[in-house]
C-alpha cells in the first residue's frame, strides 16, 4: 500500500448533526475539514481512504468510535464515494498495540488517511477538563510534531501525561506517525481552542515524493 | 411508596422543595452569597419561611476547581448542620458530600439525608446511612469522577443506563441496611450528561418513577436549561420552572433548587391541576 498523504482532522461530536440544535456551532470547524479532504481527494490518484481515531478501550455504548463517525461524515461531504477502510484504536493504547492496528491494514492500493485525533481537554478553566497547565506545553510539543512531519516526536509523547490532560488523540496521532514514518511537507494548517480543546487541521504528504503530489 | 424523612413521612403525592444552601465561595449560581456563616443562616432562614420542606447543605462545589479535602469539607459544614439542627428541628437536613468521613460527621449532628450526588464515588457512604438510619440520594453520573465535566459521553439509551445505575445503587444500600422508605433516586441533569441527555432524562422521568422508588431531581439553572434557551446563568429561572412543572406532572417527588417560592408556586399549581391538591380558595361562580 502507498501512503498518499495523511489528514488530521478534529474528531469532536459537535460536528455531528445528531447533536446539533437550533444553531450550529462547528460549522465553520466541519467545513475546514472538508475543504482540507475534498482538496487532497482532488489531487491524487486515491483508490481508498483510511479513516483513524481513537476510541474508549470499553465503550459503555454501541455507537462506534466518534472520530470515526465524524470522519466518515467529513469524507462523505468532501465526495468521496470509494471503499473506506476504518482503524479504531484505544484511546490508551500503548505503541505496541498502536503499531499492531496499523499492521492490520488492507496490502494495496493508494490511500488517504484521514486520522480524526484532537489534542488536549484542559486548556483553560472553562475547558471539559478544567485548566490543567501542563496542557498548553504538551499540545505545543504535538503541534511542532506535526508541524514539522517529526513522526518520531509523536510517537514519543508521554501517554501518561496525555492521559491526564485529556490529549485524546494521542494514540491516533501515534498511529498515523507509525504508518507515515517519513512524510514530505509537513504543515498544521489550522488549529484553535474554541470549547478550550485544542483541535487541529495538519497535512503530512507520503513519504514517497515521486507519488506524493497531496495538496500541491 | 412512603418517603420517610427525618421524623416526616410522604406519599407518592408529595411534591418537596429542597432548598440550595451553599457553604462554598465558589458555587456557579450564587458566587459565594452564602459563604459566610451569618448569610448561610439568613439563608436558611430566608428558605424556610419561605417554604422550604428540606435544606441541602453542600460544602464544595460541584464544578472543577481547587481541591477541598475533607477537612476542609467538615469545617465547611458539620458545625453548621449542628446549628440548623438546632435552630430548625422541623426542616429536613440534606447535605451533598460524596464522602463517608463527612457524611458520618453530618449525620452525628442531625442530618437526615445524604445527597450523595456523585453517584456511589464512595462505596462506604450507604454504610453510613444504614448506621445513622438517615436517607440516602442515589444519583447517576455516567461513571465520571466527582468534579468533573461531561466529555464526550455517550449512551445508547440514557434513561435506561439511569434506571439501571440508581436502582443497582438503591438495591446496594438496602442490602447494606438503608431502610428502603428513606432511599431516593435521581437522574442527576448535566452530571456525566449533554443537554440531549438531560432533556431525555426530563422527558422521560415517568420512566425513573415507575420503579416506585421516590425521584428528585435536581434542575435549578442548570446547563441544559441555558442550552436550551440560550440563556446565561441567571436567566434560567423561566427555564427552570418549565422543566419543573413537566417534572411535577410526571411524578418527581423533591426538587432542589435555588428560588424556593418559584417552585413552590409551580408545583402547587401542577398538584392542583393534576387533582392531588385541592385549589387554595374557590368562590368564583359559586357565590
Amino acid at each position: 500500500m502507498t501512503i498518499a498523504g495523511a489528514l488530521v482532522i478534529p474528531a469532536a461530536p459537535v460536528q455531528l448533526p445528531e447533536y446539533v440544535g437550533l444553531a450550529d456551532p462547528a460549522a465553520a470547524i466541519r467545513e475546514r475539514s472538508i475543504a482540507l479532504v475534498r482538496e487532497a481527494l482532488g489531487h491524487n490518484d486515491i483508490d481508498r481512504v483510511v479513516l483513524v481515531s481513537g476510541h474508549e478501550r470499553e465503550p459503555r455504548h454501541t455507537k462506534g468510535a466518534v472520530g470515526i463517525r465524524v470522519a466518515r461524515l467529513i469524507v462523505a461531504a468532501a465526495g468521496w464515494t470509494g471503499p473506506i477502510e476504518e482503524i479504531v484504536v484505544p484511546f490508551d493504547a500503548r505503541a505496541e498495540e498502536v503499531a499492531q492496528a496499523g499492521a492490520d491494514l488492507a496490502a494495496g492500493g493508494r490511500a488517504l488517511l484521514v486520522c480524526a485525533a484532537d489534542l488536549s481537554a484542559k486548556r483553560t478553566e472553562k475547558a471539559p477538563g478544567h485548566l490543567d497547565e501542563r496542557a498548553a506545553g504538551v499540545d505545543a510539543v504535538a503541534l511542532a510534531a506535526l508541524s514539522a512531519g517529526d513522526a518520531g516526536a509523536l510517537v514519543a509523547l508521554d501517554a501518561d501525561l496525555c492521559a491526564q490532560v485529556w490529549l485524546t488523540g494521542r494514540a491516533a496521532l501515534q498511529l498515523l506517525a507509525t504508518l507515515v514514518p517519513e512524510p514530505a511537507n509537513p504543515a498544521v494548517l489550522w488549529s484553535e481552542d474554541p470549547y478550550g480543546v485544542l483541535y487541529v487541521l495538519a497535512r503530512w504528504h507520503g513519504e514517497q515524493p515521486g507519488l506524493a503530489t497531496l495538496g500541491d | 411508596m412512603i418517603l420517610r424523612l427525618g421524623r416526616h413521612s410522604y406519599d407518592e403525592n408529595a411534591r418537596l422543595v429542597m432548598a440550595i444552601v451553599n457553604r462554598t465561595p465558589d458555587s456557579f449560581y450564587d458566587k459565594g452569597a452564602t459563604w459566610a456563616a451569618d448569610a448561610a443562616k439568613d439563608r436558611v432562614r430566608q428558605v424556610v419561611d419561605e417554604g422550604a420542606d428540606i435544606v441541602d447543605i453542600g460544602g464544595i462545589k460541584a464544578a472543577p476547581g481547587a481541591e477541598i479535602d475533607a477537612a476542609e469539607e467538615m469545617h465547611r459544614v458539620v458545625d453548621f448542620v449542628a446549628w440548623v439542627r438546632g435552630a430548625y428541628p422541623e426542616v429536613v437536613i440534606s447535605v451533598d458530600t460524596w464522602r463517608a468521613e463527612v457524611a458520618r460527621a453530618v449525620c452525628a449532628e442531625g442530618a437526615d439525608l445524604i445527597n450523595d450526588a456523585w453517584g456511589g464515588a464512595d462505596p462506604e457512604l450507604p454504610g453510613v446511612a444504614a448506621d445513622f438510619d438517615v436517607a440516602l440520594v442515589c444519583t447517576h453520573t455516567g461513571g465520571v469522577t466527582p468534579r468533573t465535566r461531561p466529555f464526550r459521553m455517550e449512551y445508547d439509551d440514557v434513561v435506561a443506563d439511569i434506571i439501571e445505575s440508581v436502582v443497582g445503587q438503591a438495591h446496594r444500600a438496602v442490602t447494606l441496611g438503608v431502610d428502603p422508605q428513606r432511599i431516593l433516586i435521581d437522574p442527576a441533569h448535566d452530571f456525566g450528561k449533554n443537554t440531549w441527555h438531560s432533556l431525555a432524562a426530563t422527558r422521560r422521568l415517568n420512566d425513573l418513577v415507575d420503579t416506585g422508588w421516590p425521584v428528585l431531581v435536581s434542575l435549578s439553572n442548570k446547563d441544559f436549561v441555558g442550552e436550551s434557551l440560550d440563556l446565561p446563568v441567571g436567566e434560567r429561572l423561566t427555564g427552570t420552572l418549565a422543566a419543573t412543572a413537566i417534572s411535577a406532572w410526571l411524578g418527581a417527588h423533591v426538587y432542589r433548587v435555588h428560588e424556593v417560592v418559584e417552585t413552590r408556586q409551580v408545583l402547587d399549581m401542577v398538584s392542583t391541576i393534576a387533582g392531588i391538591r385541592p385549589p387554595a380558595i374557590t368562590t368564583r361562580g359559586l357565590q
